[in-house]
């Protein structure tokens, strides 16, 4: 379970104080695709970044698993976001001196996975999300949809309990966007992986077990 | 730690930005290359200095007073090449109604001819011949007392009084030398005095201190015995001035090249800051982070440092065979008084101080990169990256 309460946050900008999450409060349950849908500046990177531990609320609580991430050391929360998390950011940021199937690895090497099981896993993700043919090509010379593709496969490569996606369809056309969530929902709902989604594409939404509206750094609704 | 895993993406990162890793490498590489020959430059430099001063005259280690029960073949140990036997006798030169107190200098001039450079600073005359009565002048000497080549002039050694030929005028350029001293064969009849000086010569590579050592060690009880580094303390210290030179050439360079490799290879980690943030994102520690960065630098300037070794010491042999000729600007100069053909001589310190000293300003270049990382939020990287 994901709980977060009264999350609030506050940037300085010079003498002034930007308020950009204001008392925030939801529930995730485990395995379920939580979809928070706002516009640019509504605060959902900020949001995704303290749910993360990339960044840390003034105030209120971000529970995962049991876990209070906001009260962790940096090093917890580093080793937290090693085992329990996965990222797609918007524009795929794979590691460009890395193959697709290195950028793969990463997390599993990093996590210390055995190398049968690294390769076994690799081979099942590439597989899956249909990048066998573009394996050891290197990121530049990925589609928008396949670099994509390959971040989701980084993302949950090693079992993480939540996968955390910022935007993942905004580069993508929507025939491209559509195919990349439906394999994303397919596979997290497989491997039991709890997502939430930050995105203003409402294409999304019939996946979504959980959609959240965010403005001005507040929920303004909540459907199941 | 998984360091295997942060060396390949190390590797990785490098290769693939090869073109600033080339110019990084190439810029690296031209540096310690033109060090490692410069140091040898120096060292051949220095060596010339020690030959032509000790193989002028005095040798690699010289006896002053020794006894006469010491002879020259107790001193030819396994690496001295040559042990010249001088005898020194106050006289006094009286030429018609000039004379010239000075210490004269008996020798065997075949073996001075043979290991010495000595014999090459004659500038009218001839050298000595082994047995004659015949004296070879400084310079100074023979204008006092108006004296050329094939004249006879009465040498005064105590109480006796010899005819001595003049054979030739020397100027060696050492004052030592061309004041005080003139020469001649030890011939029969000279009476020699107790004591002797030796000028010992050692085979080339021979360690002075292991070499004093060891004669210190043979029971012959001889104090008079000095290595050159004693002897000539100018020419030390010269040494030793020109060591601190190309140290701070070392120095400066490498301050110089390692500020310019900090400076882009801060703009090429800045250039690619957001990948660093997105490893923070998956829970790369800062240290690793700081391990990855210090690793590519560390990399690039072992593997430029590899090829800059290579290129000096390719330079140090293509320029050694021929040697490079500085008489033209060492014609008046001492030290330099036999032959100024300097041969570049690559030793551990001129292949291995400017490599060892460019890691070392690399992790300090390294530390600027890793700072910028550092420095920042995951989240303000990954956005603003």
């Amino acid at each position: 379970m994901i709980q977060l309460k009264n999350l609030s946050k506050i940037y300085a900008r010079g003498k002034a104080a930007v308020t950009v999450l204001s008392d925030v409060s939801f529930s995730v349950k485990n395995g379920n695709l939580a979809l928070i849908l706002g516009k640019s500046g509504s605060g959902k990177t900020t949001l995704l970044n303290c749910i993360g531990g990339l960044d840390l609320p003034q105030k209120g609580s971000v529970n995962c698993f049991g876990i209070r991430v906001d009260k962790l050391s940096g090093r917890k929360r580093n080793n937290f976001r090693r085992k329990q998390l996965g990222f797609v950011f918007q524009s795929g940021n794979l590691i460009t001196s890395l193959s697709a199937r290195r950028n793969i690895e990463f997390p599993l090497i990093l996590n210390k996975y055995a190398s049968a099981q690294i390769q076994d896993r690799v081979a099942f993700l590439l597989n899956r999300l249909d990048l066998e043919d573009v394996a050891d090509a290197m990121p530049s010379s990925l589609s928008r949809g396949q670099a994509q593709r390959v971040a989701f496969a980084r993302g949950v490569a090693h079992g993480p309990g939540l996968l955390l996606a910022d935007e993942p369809t905004a580069s993508l056309d929507t025939r491209t966007g559509l195919e990349l969530i439906r394999l994303m929902h397919a596979l997290s709902k497989e491997e039991k992986i709890t997502m939430i989604v930050a995105t203003h594409d409402k294409e999304i939404i019939p996946f979504a077990d959980l959609i959240l509206h965010l403005s001005d750094g507040r929920i303004k609704g909540e459907n199941e | 730690m998984n360091f295997s895993l942060w060396l390949r993406t190390a590797v990785a990162f490098l290769v693939v930005n090869r073109r600033t890793t080339f110019i990084l490498c190439f810029l690296i590489s031209v540096a310690i290359g033109t060090l490692v020959f410069i140091i040898s430059l120096a060292n051949g430099i220095s060596d010339i200095m020690i030959t032509n001063s000790t193989g002028m005259y005095s040798g690699q280690i010289s006896g002053g007073n020794l006894p006469s029960r010491i002879s020259p073949e107790d001193l030819k140990k396994p690496f001295v090449t040559a042990v010249l036997q001088r005898f020194r006798l106050p006289a006094t030169l009286i030429r018609q109604d000039r004379e010239r107190p000075l210490d004269l200098v008996a020798i065997y001039p075949d073996q001075e001819k043979a290991h010495s450079f000595f014999y090459k600073k004659v500038i009218a005359g001839r050298f000595l011949l082994k047995g004659q009565k015949e004296i070879l002048l400084n310079l100074e000497t023979a204008e006092r007392i108006g004296s050329q080549p094939g004249d006879t002039i009465i040498g005064q050694i105590g109480d006796h009084q010899y005819e001595l030929k003049v054979a030739g005028i020397f100027q060696t350029g050492v004052d030592s030398l061309d004041r005080a001293l003139a020469f001649c064969p030890v011939f029969e009849g000279l009476i020699l005095p107790e004591t002797w000086q030796a000028a010992i010569f050692l085979k080339a590579g021979t360690d002075l201190s292991s070499a004093m050592r060891e004669f210190s060690r043979s029971g012959l009880k001889m104090d008079g015995l000095k290595p050159w580094t004693q002897s000539m303390p100018d020419l030390t210290q010269l040494l030793e001035l020109n060591d601190i030179c190309v140290n701070i050439l070392v120095f400066i360079v490498l301050g110089v090249v390692s500020l310019g490799c900090a400076g882009s290879f801060a703009i090429f980690v800045v250039s690619r800051i957001k990948e660093y943030g997105v490893l923070r994102a998956m829970g790369v520690t800062g240290l690793e982070t700081g391990i990855l960065i210090c690793l590519q630098v560390v990399l690039m300037n072992v593997i430029a440092s590899a090829v800059g070794v290579l290129a000096g010491m390719l330079a140090v042999w293509s320029v050694g065979r021929a040697g490079i000729d500085l008489s033209v600007w060492t014609s008046h100069n001492r030290y330099f008084a036999a032959t100024a053909l300097i041969f570049p001589r690559l030793s551990i310190g001129a292949a291995g101080i400017p490599p060892a000293v460019l890691l070392g300003f690399c992790f300090i270049a390294a530390a600027w990169p890793v700072w910028l990382v550092a420095s920042q939020k995951t989240c303000d990287i990954i956005s603003k990256g």
